[in-house]
């Protein structure tokens, strides 16, 4: 959950950030686009993919990645409340909301796909840095805290949840610090 | 790898958005360009190259 809404935070910063932008272009191309040559114009357009820009391009699937993200979350919520707090463990309905929580996932997944391929080459770069080093740190991190109990360095069972905390902080920073090195 | 890409917006008296509407990226890809921070693909360096009316080799220079 705490993963999850880090990951949706930082989407939230990626759309208000492009949002921003996009309302800067338009201000931009009422005042400075027209002093443009027009045959400079038109190489533009050329440019474009599907003859959309890249703000709004950015912004419809941030959007989209939020709406799913958040369905998701919900209906995870749901999953792991209404057993207790709305229908008292009935199994069909259990089964029911852990099959609209996987289809929820599967929208999610697939919204962040077509959101990280519609990011410029840079940002994907960013992405794959900030991927690279929350997997590898997952990964030795999750080994590590493995064997804690085993070789009796602390009395409790560890939580193997801990893990998508230190997985989410991890891609959350690398991603601040990685956009910060290339600004 | 160094490159032109601020004087030739300054020449043309371009804003940084500008140019990365015109080249379908983000500003922060522009900046980091401008830089030197990040090398552009192949494929950003041929659009960028159109749009200046140059050839690659006028807009960056790998020395």
């Amino acid at each position: 959950m705490v993963v999850a809404a880090l990951v949706l935070f930082d989407w939230i910063l990626c759309y208000v950030r492009y949002h921003y932008e996009s309302k800067e272009l338009s201000n931009l191309l009422s005042t400075r686009w027209e002093f443009l040559p027009q045959r400079k114009v038109k190489n533009t357009m050329k440019t474009n993919d599907h003859d959309e820009n890249f703000s709004s391009r950015t912004a419809r699937n941030t959007k989209h990645l939020a709406f799913w993200t958040g369905l998701w979350l919900l209906s995870l919520a749901l999953v792991s409340f209404g057993p207790t707090l709305l229908w008292d463990y009935h199994k069909v309905i259990t089964i029911c909301t852990v099959v609209t929580n996987v289809v929820m996932g599967y929208k999610m997944i697939m919204a962040n796909k077509q959101h990280l391929q519609g990011l410029d080459e840079l940002q994907q770069r960013i992405q794959l840095e900030a991927m690279a080093t929350s997997l590898g740190v997952s990964m030795v991190f999750g080994a590590l805290f493995g064997l804690i109990e085993a070789i009796k360095l602390v009395s409790f069972t560890p939580n193997p949840s801990s893990i998508l905390f230190v997985m989410g902080i991890t891609y959350f920073i690398t991603i601040l610090v990685r956009s910060r090195t290339y600004s | 790898m160094k490159n032109r890409f601020k004087v030739l917006r300054a020449e043309r008296d371009w804003t940084q958005a500008d140019l990365a509407k015109a080249l379908n990226v983000s500003r922060q890809t522009i900046i980091a360009i401008e830089k030197g921070k990040y090398d552009p693909s192949l494929s950003l360096a041929f659009k960028a190259a159109r749009l200046f009316s140059l050839r690659i080799e006028d807009i960056f220079d790998d020395e």
